[in-house]
């Protein structure tokens, strides 16, 4: 193996995201990083696009020991620790500031421990990506033209909840078949990042961008547990330095990133709309309340706690 | 590239020995995990994974569903009622039932997935009408081998499918553009069919009258339909391409138990089963296969191979001309969807970077494996004409040669006329 | 392969001792398998008719079919095995003739028996560390998704082990 040879520590990095995002970029400053902090002592192997597995594959891959370091999504947080996990509520969280605090309070810290503990997996810190808004062939402002919207959506039961009980109708479509469906009219919209319509050219497909934002997801830098703690201390704090820096790059870029989509979209014809945001809040209220009352104790004062920080 | 050994030598040894494929596959798996794993030991466990994680994806589900639409139509009278239509709109042509065994393929191509469902289903059928008519039982051999290759051409089609999953293009777009070069290759193989019919007897029908043509056709409607179903069932958004095998099923049941009553329903238990033996046969080594090039992946072995391609700056002909033989020989010896399994991921990334389409690519590469059904060693095809037409495995072999002018031809065709394939998608 | 399966006759199973267990055995995967499909068959219908027809989308549709697909698989394969029906290229098997035909066959019989025991090993291992793995719409846990395989591999492994034993244990039962 091309890491094996020089002796040297090799770290796949796995992202699901294809090259050119954020992601690249966290994942590239990681590498010089740890360049910089331990010179020859490690060979970092970026594999993105999902090479060796999508979400869920690659936690297990992580669990067993069979790949080193994920930039993972919000999937490991419902599998291991749900009671813990505000942060897939939509509508729930102003901005990523306040899912940063969130994972600094002790309900965040819980969230890491269950992560070790069910699934092998070390949680190092938090890249955040840009808001998930919505595109629609129609202008959206309040929950009112949502009703029999068709919106393609991850098979996420809690964003299911919410989004039909916004008038929605729910469509689960596999990611490579958005555009043809919404071209042929199988889905009206769907929500995402702004990476989303821009790489897969949706705006031949969609004529509105509505900023919802009712979304901050990070990406969770995490690493396998099994593999992490065969390191030496001085290698493990490497290792985490490097992330660290790793992660604050990633945020920066994708910020950067989501002013220029939005600056193409808006280039490529989409009317961008800014939707009452409270109208969409208060009607889903009922259905947020109850995903949120599945959560552990003093998780909501957490989380009360972090909005209030950065509002 | 000595890590790439293992790989193919231990593919090539396993297989050599007579082991099931699956197994040969699973085996070489672990030779070269053993070989390079990080850990020293053999981490059994990471195949079970694999394998699990590539059989637990949704579109994988049409692989089963096509296969069993496939055999019930063939298990009822639908196929003996789209040969009878052909027959008798070409079948008074110079070349007579050669043009019928064509169009009926053509058609049928448009509710199977595979090439080896027309062979076993309506190739068996076209055989022995040719017999009964004094053909030549090498032509008739050649030609129903020949046009089975249209089966996975024209949709839908199990290969690209499984292309279009790998490789992230839009199965709907992937299947519309099949149709051109299927009929392209049918325009062919029926082109060589005039030119044999100056050699060899070839008996022709009389014209049919109006009433025959609306008599067949009538009975022939319904299954002709399937197509039109599907393909417009997935490009209206009705259904996605992984329902649209199960549309595709329940329209075949359907026929067979409701409207044509041929079908009896203790009959349709054993189809299911047997549908399902076939598919397991399929989706296990999918399945390993996945792990297989996974494996690579993890050595990076198609990263390498990309740059490497990349390096050397080819023009895009050349290297689709290199590429077009490479699939041929690939084809020689491993089937289309392991194959297409194996290599989309390797590939893909390379020609996309010099600037061919994956889209055309994916028809290109399905199309030119899809003529290993009917080469030697390893062609599916040619084993299961063994049996129907009684000759013996060289002599099928040697009949079906000179068709391979034509099918290549296509390809070449399609090569330097991208066109061919990416029209259709484009006008939708 | 996708021969021409009805008109042939079925594939016979051994007479030997033992038979009758593998026969029996697969006679059961068989109703499983078939019925599975179908079941696929009627989950996938049911799908678009919820979704277009009755305008209420069911989110974990997909994750049943999958896990279903797995299990007809698993139980497919042990019949397709059974009947010998996995593709194998058979070129050197064919041509080893006289007494070392049959023993060549009980060697690929054992290497495969081999294969099949590191495969069944590797699935129940998966099946305890993937337990806290979960599916997102129903949160199944990833173990009911390796039983699938682990019933796959150890399925084969007794028939050909049944059929093994009834190599050596020799003697043939009644036939009829
Ligand atoms: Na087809
Ligand atoms: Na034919």
């Amino acid at each position: 193996t091309p890491g094996l040879a020089a002796g040297k520590i090799t770290i796949q990095v796995n992202t699901t995201m294809k090259p050119g995002g954020s992601e690249e970029a966290g994942i590239a400053r990681f590498k010089t990083a740890l360049d910089e902090l331990a010179p020859g002592r490690f060979d970092v192997v970026p594999f993105l696009s999902g090479q060796l597995g999508g979400e869920n594959a690659v936690l297990e891959l992580l669990n067993i020991g069979e790949t080193q370091i994920s930039l993972t999504g919000g999937n490991w947080r419902a599998q291991y620790a749900p009671e813990y996990d505000p942060i897939s509520i939509p509508f729930l969280f102003p901005n990523g500031a306040a899912v940063e605090d969130f994972m600094a309070t002790d309900s965040g810290k819980k969230l890491q421990e269950r992560g070790k503990q069910q699934g092998g997996i070390v949680e190092m810190g938090a890249q955040m990506r840009a808001p998930r808004h919505m595109t629609a062939n129609k202008s959206i402002t309040t929950p009112d033209d949502l009703a029999g919207f068709r919106l393609r959506l991850p098979g996420i039961p809690v964003w299911v909840d919410i989004w039909s009980a916004l008038g929605a109708q729910t469509v689960v479509v596999p990611a490579t078949e958005i555009y043809l469906a919404m071209q042929t009219g199988q889905v009206d919209g769907h929500e995402n990042s702004l990476v989303s319509p821009y790489s897969r050219k949706l705006y031949e497909v969609q004529s509105h961008l509505i900023k919802t934002g009712h979304v901050h997801f990070p990406w969770h830098w995490v690493a396998s547990e099994t593999w992490l703690s065969g390191l030496s201390d001085a290698d493990q704090s490497a290792v985490r330095a490097a992330v660290q820096i790793a992660r604050i790059e990633g945020s920066k870029v994708e910020v950067e990133k989501d002013k220029f989509y939005l600056a193409e979209l808006r280039k490529a014809g989409m009317t961008v709309v800014e939707p009452d945001t409270a109208a969409f809040i208060a009607k889903a209220k009922p259905a947020i309340d109850s995903a949120m009352s599945s959560l552990a104790d003093g998780v909501v004062a957490d989380i009360q706690r972090a909005i209030f920080a950065n509002s | 590239m000595d890590i790439f050994l293992p790989f193919v030598g231990g593919l090539i040894f396993f297989m050599a020995l007579g082991l099931p494929v699956f197994i040969a596959l699973g085996s070489t798996c672990l030779l070269a995990l053993a070989m390079t794993s990080s850990s020293g030991g053999l981490p059994v466990e990471l195949m079970s994974l694999k394998i699990t994680q590539t059989l637990n994806s949704f579109p994988l589900l049409a692989i089963p569903l096509f296969i069993l639409a496939a055999n019930l139509l063939n298990r009822g009278s639908a196929t003996t009622r789209i040969f009878d239509f052909a027959n008798v709109l070409v079948g008074f042509v110079r070349g007579g039932l050669g043009h019928v065994n064509v169009v009926a393929s053509m058609i049928f191509a448009g509710m199977s997935g595979t090439a080896s469902a027309d062979a076993a289903g309506l190739g068996a059928l076209e055989i022995r009408a040719m017999r009964e008519k004094g053909y030549d039982l090498k032509y008739s051999t050649g030609i129903t081998a020949a046009s089975s290759v249209i089966g996975p051409i024209i949709p839908p089609s199990v290969a690209m499918l499984v292309y279009g999953w790998q490789a992230d293009v839009s199965v709907g777009d992937l299947f519309l553009a099949g149709f051109a070069p299927g009929i392209l290759m049918a325009a062919l193989l029926m082109a060589t069919t005039i030119i044999i019919s100056y050699r060899i007897d070839m008996p022709t029908r009389s014209l049919p009258t109006p009433r025959e043509v609306v008599e067949t056709g009538h009975r022939a409607v319904l299954p002709m339909l399937t197509p039109l179903i599907i393909v417009g069932g997935i490009w209206s958004g009705v259904f996605s391409p992984t329902e649209a095998g199960a549309v595709a099923c329940a329209y075949a049941i359907a026929l067979g138990v409701l409207v044509y009553r041929d079908v009896k329903l203790k009959e349709l238990f054993q189809v299911f089963v047997k549908s399902m033996e076939f598919s397991a046969v399929i989706l296990l080594i999918i399945a390993i296969s996945g792990f297989y090039g996974w494996l690579l992946v993890r050595l990076q072995v198609p990263q390498s191979l990309a740059a490497g391609l990349i390096e050397m700056n080819l023009n895009t002909t050349v290297l689709l001309l290199i590429l077009m033989v490479f699939f041929i020989l690939v084809g020689c010896f491993m089937s289309v969807i392991e194959s297409v399994l194996i290599l989309t991921p390797i590939l893909v990334p390379a020609v996309a970077a010099s600037g061919v389409d994956p889209l055309f690519f994916g028809v290109f590469m399905v199309i030119t494996l899809s003529v290993g059904v009917i080469t030697p060693p390893f062609g599916t095809v040619l084993y299961i004409l063994v049996p129907i037409t009684g000759m013996r495995f060289e002599q099928v072999v040697m009949a079906v040669l000179p068709f391979l002018i034509p099918i290549l031809m296509t390809i070449l065709l399609v090569l330097f006329f991208p066109q061919i394939v990416l029209i259709l998608p484009s006008l939708f | 392969m996708e021969v021409e399966f009805y008109d042939e006759a079925e594939t016979q199973l051994p007479t030997r001792k033992f038979g009758t267990i593998e026969k029996a055995m697969v006679a059961v995967t068989d109703v499983f398998s078939g019925t599975m499909l179908m079941g696929l068959v009627g989950l996938l219908v049911l799908s678009i008719l919820s979704r277009d027809v009755l305008q209420v989308p069911i989110p974990w549709l997909e994750e049943i079919a999958t896990l279903t697909t797995i299990y007809a698989v698993a139980f497919a394969s042990i019949g397709a095995w059974s009947r010998g029906a996995h593709i194998a290229v058979e070129l050197l098997p064919m041509a080893i003739k006289g007494p070392w035909h049959g023993r060549y066959a009980i060697l690929l019989q054992v290497l495969s028996i081999i294969f099949l025991i590191l495969a069944a090993w590797g699935a129940a291992e998966m099946m305890q560390r993937s337990a806290n793995n979960r599916t997102t719409a129903l949160s199944l846990s990833f173990s009911i998704y390796y039983g699938g395989l682990l019933l796959a591999f150890g399925g084969m492994v007794l028939a050909s082990c049944l059929r093994l034993a009834g190599e050596f244990t020799g003697s043939k039962e009644q036939e009829e």
